[in-house]
């Protein structure tokens, strides 16, 4: 997921950090706040706060909680309970619209968030709205609280999923920069919101976290640490 | 009273351009008005109360001001934690309206019985709530709820007490009966019933309303209760939660040594259905469990 907030930071969204506050620029939900710290290192760095203040992250009294908050400077929206970001998305997108904005709203959801119906609610309001300033970008990692979604509910089908509830929806690695970056900036077909399912593997880069279910709880100190950075320095 | 509450409606789209307003699919006959003149700033979201809340967070977090509307429970139970986390936690201006508080939808069945929504409003920070019980009260309570920015939940019958108490109003306590020893103070269109009891019961008891529930008046109870030490609280809400709840909250804080008798549904769900009036009798929020309140509080 990592990939896909840096693509989104570094080529997609349009924001200026000065004048982040008086709200003209692409927004941007992390729906699935759990991931907070993968926003919190872009924000950081690209200047909306010193990443000094990463090392807080966590701790009493640090405004860096584990699920994303807009306390932080350059965060959008709180979130952390699954299943409301998209339709916080579609009523920024809504107001885009409405203000006739020349900016975008992006939301990011997880496939194991899509368990929950009210994903599908903002969905299917998108799509009647044809909110095609709207693009819907799923971390398809394949992977959820207790075990795979394969096993669980499955997200195999996400992509036509989408497309069948009236969104114009596209496939993609979700390691793939240059893929990321022409799917994300993709226009969608006039009246119709843009889903992008982003297929990726949890832990990548990072050999013993790949697709462990074990890393989705656990914080990499020490040797783990040091084996983890080694392995993700080499590949740069 | 609903007309009421359409008007300020227009009322507030004609003033302010970022008013939209957001229905779950309900209210036929309501704002036809408001869509005519405002089509772009009306938007029917479906049958889907989560994601309307979370829309009109959207919306709010760029700037609108939005009203969302629809039955007791579906605006406020149904989609509770949209509101906590994407409405009040962020302090958005989002305005919600019930139709149906109580019992007034009483043969519709308990699905439809709005008895626990204003206290599960009441309980969220940054949350005003608002039960008017006539026109003049509603007129009161939109005129704050849109004079100031941020979270508010307003409870509504269709139609109120209107006729009853003179279009006397106020926000905080407000009496709408002189009297002396015991005060009945009631919230929302039950009201009636509070008066009706008064005058049964043969005492000389006074009426207050209280049409802002948080915040609470404080300083409007501590005036009260320096000639009142005998209170009977009216609702047509559980017993846990709404008026009586944050009166005796309010009592506590004050300090002081008060009998408080409280009429509200005993933390129950209604089994039968019938009408408002009926229910209301049924479940011991009628004139005559005033009249009888009153009585034993003069004994």
């Amino acid at each position: 997921m990592a990939d896909i907030v840096a693509v989104l930071y570094n080529d997609v969204l349009r924001y200026d950090v000065k004048t982040f506050e008086e709200g003209r620029h692409d927004r941007f939900v992390l729906s699935k706040g759990h991931a907070g710290v993968a926003v919190y290192c872009a924000l950081a760095l690209k200047g909306f706060f010193p990443e000094a203040d990463l090392e807080h992250y966590y701790e009493n009294g640090s405004l860096l909680s584990g699920h994303v908050s807009s306390a932080v400077p350059g965060v959008e929206f709180s979130t952390g309970s699954l299943g409301h970001g998209a339709g916080v998305a579609a009523g920024l997108a809504l107001a885009q619209k409405l203000d006739k904005s020349p900016f975008r709203t992006y939301v990011l959801v997880g496939d194991g968030e899509c368990d929950e119906g009210s994903v599908w609610e903002a969905v299917m309001f998108a799509a009647a709205q044809k909110l095609d300033n709207l693009t819907i970008v799923v971390d398809r990692n394949g992977m959820q609280a207790l075990g795979n979604t394969a096993e669980i509910i499955r997200t195999d089908d996400l992509c036509e999923r989408f497309a069948a509830f009236g969104l114009d929806a596209v496939s993609v690695d979700g390691h793939d920069y240059a893929a990321l970056k022409a799917a994300l900036l993709r226009k969608p077909a006039a009246g119709k919101p843009a889903a992008v399912v982003a297929n990726t593997v949890k832990g990548k880069g990072v050999s013993f976290m790949e697709n462990e279910l074990l890393w989705h709880y656990r914080d990499p100190r020490g040797e783990f640490l040091e084996r983890a950075l080694q392995e993700v320095e080499q590949q740069l | 009273m609903r007309n009421t509450f359409v008007e300020k409606l227009l009322e507030e789209g004609e003033r302010n351009k970022n008013f939209v307003l957001l229905t779950g699919d309900l209210g036929f006959g309501v704002f036809e008005p408001f869509a005519a003149r405002f089509p772009d700033r009306f938007y029917n979201v479906g049958i889907a109360e989560q994601n309307m809340a979370s829309v009109a967070a959207g919306l709010a977090l760029a700037g609108k001001r939005v009203l969302l509307y629809s039955i007791a429970n579906f605006p406020t139970l149904r989609c509770f934690e949209q509101i906590r986390n994407d409405i009040a936690y962020h302090k958005l201006d989002v305005k919600i309206v019930a139709i149906g508080a109580g019992v007034e939808y009483g043969s519709l069945g308990a699905s439809h019985h709005g008895t626990e929504e204003m206290g599960a409003m009441r309980l969220l920070p940054n949350m005003r709530v608002y039960s008017p019980h006539d026109k003049a009260a509603c007129r009161l309570c939109m005129d704050e709820m849109f004079a100031t920015p941020g979270p508010a939940y307003m409870r509504l019958n269709k139609s109120g007490t209107d006729g009853v108490f003179d279009g006397c109003a106020g926000l905080g306590l407000t009496c709408l009966r002189e009297g002396e020893d015991v005060a009945v103070i009631g919230t929302g269109p039950i009201l009636a019933e509070a008066l009706a009891g008064v005058e049964a019961s043969g005492k000389n008891a006074a009426v207050y309303s209280l049409c802002r529930i948080k915040p609470f008046d404080a300083e409007g109870l501590r005036v009260l209760l320096a000639r009142f030490q005998k209170i009977v609280t009216l609702e047509e809400h559980s017993v846990i939660g709404g008026l009586g709840s944050a009166l005796s909250d309010a009592v506590c804080e004050l300090g002081v040594c008060v009998r408080i008798k409280k009429l509200a549904i005993q933390d129950v769900f209604t089994k039968e259905v019938g009408k408002q009036a009926y229910l209301r009798e049924r479940y011991g929020i009628g004139a005559a469990d005033v009249a009888a309140a009153v009585k034993e509080l003069y004994a």
